[in-house]
């Protein structure tokens, strides 16, 4: 079964790199005793395709965009920019439909009430992340002598968890999961049979999650460690 | 392990100076940045153009500020992989499909349905859902296997090509663009059974 899926996974490769086409009679003839192939060659097909097509329409807005004298916010571009960087978060103009208004006086008066009645030993909840901000992974990543501790940045709310998964990317194919830890920080230590337990080269994910499960920001990297 | 030699095209360096010396607070890269994102709202006028003029004016005013919000915010993760006027398409894309879904949602409440048709729906075919999600899924590959799967793709360059620019064997880029065609694959996919 791994071997006829080997197969399967060097007759692809070949094909999207142009090295065969899908006329060719060694892909006809494992399309036709192969469905599991026939899918993985019509889903590979759909996806060059797309990849082309966005790339042409990416080629295809800017030369309009080059070809444009004017367009609607060209005006407020360095105050739009002086405002991001004397105030961050704070820069996009305020803009706010009515119903935006009531819920962010409904905001101000319950964060108010937390203040006035919270008590002493009840930090509140946590600030959730501004405006959507990314999670960044800060190590480990490219060559490393160590992958351990992984670190990342990002804000929790309360109740939230990360989800860090590593994967084994040592090799042409995507490897097995190799390890994986649920945390309330943004820090994972490694002990040093964990370490050493590591593949040369990983791929590392984190995901941060509600307390529900829902996914709020996902990030990932890869790292080498160059004393293996 | 040897130490790799990455050799960007000119331009992708230049932008990254300008980045760099931005940074690092000096005023007269900001002000060169200042006038290089005049591009913005051209590039967010032009997709706006070519998806069919779904949104107004005022909205479009707001993509641009959003996408100059995220551009600053973003600009400590340029790594010069591509030049500036590429990267900030791929963020005012993002937006536009943002501010499409908010336009739908607004209409949907507000306009009756006769004026939903030839507004809104026109920017909705699965194309540009499609689009999108390929975009998600780029940003869900390493910066390595982004990187060349935009570099044989986008920039069309051959696998020797890529591999001089980015310091890896023609082997290497090889097999990370089939393990990120592989990705992006399941990706799209889950996102199909996701809509199903």
């Amino acid at each position: 079964m791994n071997d006829e899926r080997n197969l399967d996974e060097l007759l692809l490769e070949r094909l999207s790199s142009g090295e065969i086409s899908e006329d060719d009679p060694e892909v006809h003839a494992r399309m036709a005793v192969s469905p599991a192939f026939r899918e993985l060659v019509q889903g590979r097909s759909e996806l060059l395709s797309l990849l082309n097509e966005a790339a042409r329409e990416e080629h295809g807005t800017l030369a309009r965009a080059a070809e444009l004298d004017d367009a609607p916010g060209r005006g407020t571009v360095r105050d739009s920019l002086e405002r991001a960087r004397a105030g961050g978060a704070g820069a996009r103009p305020l803009r706010l439909a009515p119903f935006a208004l009531a819920a962010a006086a409904l905001m101000a008066l319950t964060l108010g009430a937390m203040l006035m009645f919270g008590g002493d030993d009840d930090p509140g909840p946590a600030p959730g992340p501004l405006l959507g901000a990314p999670l960044t992974l800060t190590r480990p990543s490219g060559d490393v002598e160590r992958y351990g501790p992984f670190e990342w940045r990002y804000t929790l709310p309360r109740g939230g968890r990360f989800e860090l998964v590593v994967h084994d990317r040592t090799g042409d194919v995507e490897g097995p999961e190799v390890f994986r830890r649920s945390l309330e920080t943004n820090r994972c230590e490694l002990t040093n049979d964990e370490e050493l337990a590591l593949p040369a080269e990983i791929e590392w994910r984190v995901r941060a999650l509600r307390a529900g499960g829902e996914e709020m920001a996902s990030a990932v990297t890869s790292a080498r460690r160059s004393q293996d | 392990m040897p130490e790799r030699q990455r050799r960007d095209p000119p331009e992708h360096a230049a932008d990254l100076k300008l980045v760099k010396a931005v940074l690092a607070d000096r005023r007269e890269a900001f002000e060169a940045l200042a006038d290089r994102l005049d591009c913005v709202p051209r590039i967010v006028a032009a997709r706006n153009e070519r998806i069919g003029r779904p949104l107004s004016e005022e909205e479009l005013v707001d993509v641009v500020q959003n996408t100059l919000l995220i551009v600053w915010r973003k600009l400590p993760e340029f790594e010069g992989r591509s030049t500036l006027e590429t990267w900030i398409y791929r963020i005012s894309s993002l937006e536009i499909m943002n501010a499409l879904r908010k336009a739908r949602r607004r209409r949907d409440v507000a306009a009756p349905p006769e004026v939903l048709e030839g507004v809104a729906d026109r920017a909705a075919t699965p194309a540009r859902i499609e689009f999108e999600d390929l975009y998600l899924g780029l940003e869900r590959l390493t910066d390595e296997e982004r990187d060349i799967v935009r570099r044989k793709h986008f920039g069309e360059l051959t696998f020797e090509a890529i591999g001089k620019e980015i310091g890896l064997t023609v082997d290497m880029v090889k097999s990370r663009y089939y393990r990120s065609l592989a990705k992006l694959q399941q990706f799209l996919a889950s996102r199909r059974e996701g809509d199903g």
